[in-house]
């Protein structure tokens, strides 16, 4: 998951140095540290939590794969034989709770995303 | 000694085998409280030109020869440090994209406090009490709420205004404004402009005013650059220049305007397009497109010719007909 965030942050950065408002930080006299950590790379922060958020949901679908392959008892070993042996309400449990993880993690990003991107506003909040 | 003096700058971007050549040795040179206008086609390097003075070219574009002169200071042979205790303390920029040239994900507070601590050793509450105060100046309701506010919560006029509260923090000696009310919505250009110089006026700061907008460079500044393809063809005071042209070009650029022609007569235009950087004609660069060239012109490279206070770039300048607006100017 390193190396795809590292070039996404990568490929953004390199976009948003090109910018007018960083261009303007420049200008203003500002040191190279506050520049590139603030005004630029809080910019790249919506893509990284966006991807972010999905790349959770692909990490839990592959535990399946990752556990049975080296024989690790886990949640996905453990669904995998649910599978085999018809086990059904294991199967409803697990789906249950896979469900309720993407449900939680996706909560979490649009949360972030309020915080990382003023212009998304929750409804509710108080401007 | 002039508070800040360009001497035969020139500019080049390094593009994979060849390398175009944006300015071609311009010079100019400003006084303290001096206003200065610098017009010419899209393309002429008149952005380039601002960017340079900072050394804030985008790559790969660089200085190739020439020097910025700031208080008799070469820029060229300062330390990062150094350059950018000059940045945005005694030399500021507007730009052109007020929509652009604030940093979205921060707010309107945050970005003016951050310029004033980077050149001022000073409390977040002073800081916090300044900014508000030039957010006052600029005309900004209620500037204590606007401290908290984002970018995209403002107009594009409220922006620029804050952009101009910005470059006014550190009160600068000069400011340099790349077209500032190009982007803005007509009905407030002027508000805008007149804000820009009477801030400028009050606070004694020089300006450096890049636009296309004549009327607007007649108005406001005291002298003027007339540039093309990467060289000034026209310098002096402004009054001299609107009045009394030289230049074919300034000419050209003059008669080209709404209100020098009568209502319903077809606008005047100068015939063909600035050329690209890699196809400057020999000779006088605007030799093609001029009703009086000749096979000199397409030759020779004029210098800048005459009086300091009025100077063109013309081998042609004595045996050209006398200038005569078309309709009634205001
Ligand atoms: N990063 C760059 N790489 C290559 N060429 C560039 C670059 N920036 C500017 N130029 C060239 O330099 C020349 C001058 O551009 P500049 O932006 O100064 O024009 P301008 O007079 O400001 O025009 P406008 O009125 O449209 O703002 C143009 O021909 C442009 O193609
Ligand atoms: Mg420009």
């Amino acid at each position: 998951m390193m190396p795809l965030f590292i070039r996404l942050i990568r490929s953004e950065m390199m976009e948003i140095l090109q910018m007018d408002y960083v261009r303007f930080a420049w200008a203003k006299g500002l040191n190279p540290a506050r520049v590139y950590f603030l005004h630029a790379f809080k910019n790249t922060l919506l893509p990284v939590v966006t991807v972010g958020g999905v790349q959770v949901g692909t990490m839990l679908a592959y535990t399946i794969l990752t556990e049975s392959v080296f024989q690790w008892p886990g949640m996905g070993f453990l669904f995998l034989e649910a599978v085999n042996r018809v086990d059904t309400p294991l199967i409803i449990a697990y789906i249950i709770v896979v469900g309720l993880i993407f449900v939680v993690t996706n909560t979490i990003v649009d949360l972030i995303y309020t915080w990382v991107n003023p212009t998304v506003k929750l409804v509710g909040q108080k401007s | 000694m002039a508070l800040l003096e360009v001497k035969d700058l020139q500019v080049e971007f390094p593009l994979g085998r060849k390398t175009l050549k944006a300015l071609h040795g311009v010079s100019f040179s400003l006084e303290k409280g001096e206003r200065l206008g610098i017009v010419g086609e899209s393309g002429a390097g008149k952005s380039v030109a601002a960017f340079s003075i900072l050394n804030l070219l985008t790559r790969p574009g660089r200085i190739s020869a020439g020097e910025v002169r700031f208080e008799g200071r070469d820029l060229s042979k300062l330390s990062a440090d150094e350059m950018r205790q000059i940045r945005g303390n005694r030399i500021s920029m507007i730009f052109q994209d007020p929509m652009m040239t604030l940093n979205p994900v921060l707010t309107i507070g945050t970005q003016m406090i951050e310029c004033l601590k980077a050149h001022r050793d000073i409390s977040d509450k002073e800081a916090k009490e300044l900014a508000i105060a030039r957010l006052r100046d600029v005309m900004i309701p209620s500037p204590e709420k606007r401290m908290d506010s984002y970018p995209h919560e403002l107009s594009g006029g409220m922006r620029q205004r804050v952009v101009i509260a910005i470059a006014l923090l550190t009160d600068p000696s000069i400011i340099i404004a790349d077209e500032p009310t190009t982007a803005l919505d007509v009905t407030i250009q002027a508000e805008i402009m007149s804000l820009m110089l009477d801030l400028c006026k009050t606070n004694n700061v020089g300006l450096i005013l890049i636009t296309h907008d004549l009327a607007v460079v007649s108005q406001v500044t005291e002298k003027m650059i007339v540039m093309y393809a990467g060289r000034i063809v026209e310098q002096g005071e402004t009054q001299d220049i609107i009045n009394n042209p030289k230049h074919p070009y300034t000419r050209g650029l003059i008669k080209a305007l709404p209100q020098e022609n009568l209502p319903g007569a077809r606008l005047n235009q100068i015939r063909g397009s600035m050329p690209s950087l890699d196809a400057i004609p020999v000779g006088c660069a605007f030799n093609p497109r001029c009703d009086f060239a000749d096979e000199n012109c397409c030759k020779n490279l004029p210098e800048l010719a005459g009086p300091i206070a009025h100077q063109a770039a013309c081998t042609k300048i004595d045996t050209l007909p006398e200038f005569t607006a078309v309709g009634a100017r205001k």
